[in-house]
């Protein structure tokens, strides 16, 4: 072995092990920081309790549920435009569907469909914005396809304002007794108005009375005007 | 000092095996044999058996811890792969939908490409689509950040709503939470330390983006029950509540499920 | 490799068999594991020194469990059966380290 060689694999031999623990502490360094980063992060599952396992499930559920029905909603109008022979009258009967749709939704046409009609009392004015904010979530979540809140269509935008016993809807007083009217399946809006807690229990308490009519036929007949987005533009 | 230290240690962890190899080789040593035991076939079926029996201990602690472990962690578990399943369903199902959608759009421009009336119907879907949150949109506006303090589990989903609305109260165009886009049928839902926009998970902290004219939203945004609510959060429990105005947003289109029961009634 | 063999073979049997522990066993199934853990240590190293003896190996695991057993269950009369499993543990847990070093040691200079 040259002086040359011998010189480097000596070099090699005496650098050798302080890379090696060098590399060795990098390791255990960056173990350490990813499992703290872990344990507080928090956001894994392992760490949620079964219940809020359940809720995410449900919620997870509906939404697969919801998507399969756009695709298949969406797989039958492909075909239906295949398969006409005067594929222009079918586009244009799909189109008119989907305006249609868009427009319950929106607000901007009346709606019929079965419902629920709820009368809501409140006599000591203890009826707080925030309750009927809450009763229009629950009745979304329940599945509710168009709303009205007294005179008031409900839509994307739609904002209670006001004070306890002084509640307004896009800037409409409401008053009482106040009539509210949901599109959807009766059974299970009236089951997520009524839960304990819920808006029944609360407007109750708040000295009031709810009273739910689940009917064959509601008619949501108020309607909402779009105004032009000033700053919302289309993207992409 | 360092020698009574490691003769300490050395007598508290001394080379332990069992005494009983080492007096065995010594007898065997005396008796003038090698190092390795005679007997051939005793040991074996002493090897066997001695193995068998450990490997029958392993076995049987192993299928009885299985078999032990409590049924809520069980039912957990189970819980945790049915949701990381339904995940992973939608996450497909959600890119399936998306290219439907878009090659939907296009067989219906095609179709409709000669008849104004066509013309004049797409061009009504698709102010309609503007309307319904449909569709991604841009602009300026404010972005609202929402965090519990470490260790507090304060912020609610009713908290995030009363918020919401709030910031529509306060002239918004166009909202989202958490990346989700508010459409006409969108919730949010406690689950956990996280909550549900739409039915998709969003975790802390929450971002509210909000498009409109930045100065007037946050002017009445200030006025709002929401923000005094956010406020005293922030004094009470140290939640973290902040405002800010933002040049440009890009905020991505809703889902809206289309209605079911509810039809469209009347001329119009 | 026979020993390996066996080995295998009675754990793949005490899964199948999954027979159902009964209540009053169940404290002494964790010292039986780490008992038998510490005697096929033990016999790995004594194997690697050239002094393995295979009836000294089925002595020293049954004893190590019978002995062990005893003393926590001497340990639950007293009230202090909690610890003395412990203790039993982290004895046995010494030894299945320091063999085990022992081995490390033979094979990596091997």
């Amino acid at each position: 072995m040259s002086t040359k060689q011998a010189l480097g694999a000596h070099r090699y031999a005496r650098h050798g092990p302080s890379v090696l623990i060098a590399v060795l502490c990098l390791a255990l360094g960056l173990a350490i920081a990813t499992q703290v980063r872990r344990t507080n992060a928090g956001d894994t599952l392992t760490d949620q309790r079964p219940q809020d396992l359940v809720v995410l499930l449900d919620g997870l559920q509906q939404r697969e549920a919801a998507l399969r029905r756009e695709i298949a909603d969406a797989e039958a109008a492909l075909s239906r435009l295949r398969a006409s022979g005067d594929s222009t009258a079918a586009a244009l009967a799909e189109a008119q569907r989907r305006a249609d749709a868009l427009a319950v939704l929106a607000g901007t046409v009346p709606a019929a469909g079965p419902g629920l009609e709820i009368e809501v009392v409140d006599p000591q004015r203890g009826v707080a914005p925030a309750d009927l904010l809450d009763a229009v979530q629950e009745l979304r979540a329940a599945g509710a396809e168009a709303i009205q809140v007294g005179p008031v269509r409900v839509g994307v935008d739609s904002a209670f304002t006001g004070s306890t016993g002084a509640v307004r809807l896009d800037g409409s007083t409401l008053g009482s007794p106040l009539t509210v009217l949901a599109i959807g399946d009766p059974p299970t809006m009236a089951a997520a108005l009524n839960i304990p807690g819920g808006v029944v229990d609360t407007v109750e308490r708040a000295g009031g009375t709810v009273q739910i009519r689940e009917r064959d036929r509601v008619h949501v007949t108020a309607l909402r005007t779009i105004r032009t987005p000033q700053y919302a533009r289309p993207a992409g | 000092m360092r020698d009574r230290d490691t003769e300490l240690l050395r007598r508290l962890l001394p080379d332990l095996l069992d005494p009983g190899y080492a007096r065995a080789a010594a007898r065997r040593r005396e008796a003038g044999g090698g190092d390795r035991p005679m007997g051939g076939r005793t040991q074996a079926l002493a090897l066997v058996f001695g193995a068998l029996l450990i490997g029958l201990v392993f076995g049987v602690a192993a299928a009885d811890a299985a078999a032990r472990a409590p049924g809520a962690e069980q039912a957990r578990r189970g819980l945790v792969a049915e949701v990381q399943d339904a995940r992973r369903s939608t996450d497909d199902l959600s890119a399936t939908a998306g290219e439907l959608a878009a090659r939907l759009r296009e067989a219906q421009r095609q179709a409709l490409a000669g008849s104004s009336q066509g013309a004049e119907t797409l061009d009504t879907v698709r102010r309609l689509e503007l309307a319904a949150a449909a569709v991604p949109v841009a602009g300026p506006g404010l972005r609202i950040t929402v965090a519990d303090a470490a260790g507090e589990r304060t912020v609610l989903d009713r908290d995030l709503q009363v918020l919401v609305n709030g910031v529509w109260s306060s002239g918004a165009e166009a909202v989202a939470l958490g990346g989700v886009r508010l459409h006409p049928r969108a919730t949010v839902r406690q689950a956990g330390g996280a909550v549900l926009v739409d039915n998709r998970p969003v975790a802390q902290p929450y971002v509210l983006e909000a498009i409109g004219d930045p100065a007037a939203m946050h002017t009445r945004l200030v006025d709002t029950e929401a923000y005094g609510r956010f406020a005293t959060f922030t004094q009470v429990y140290g939640t973290r509540f902040t405002v800010e105005a933002v040049q440009s947003l890009t905020l991505p289109g809703g889902s809206p499920a289309e209605p079911e029961v509810a039809r469209k009634e009347g001329n119009r | 490799m026979i020993g390996i063999l066996a080995l295998l073979l009675g754990v793949l049997l005490g899964l199948w068999l999954d027979p159902t522990v009964p209540a009053w066993v169940q404290p002494y199934l964790p010292i039986a594991v780490v008992a038998a853990l510490d005697a096929v240590f033990g016999g790995l190293r004594a194997r690697l020194d050239g002094i393995f003896d295979a009836k000294v190996f089925v002595v020293s695991f049954v004893s190590n469990v019978v002995v062990a057993a005893l003393i926590v269950l001497l340990g639950d009369e007293l009230g202090v059966g909690a610890q003395l499993s412990t203790a039993v543990v982290v004895v046995l847990g010494i030894r299945i380290f320091s063999n085990a070093a022992a081995i490390r040691r033979h094979l990596f200079r091997a």
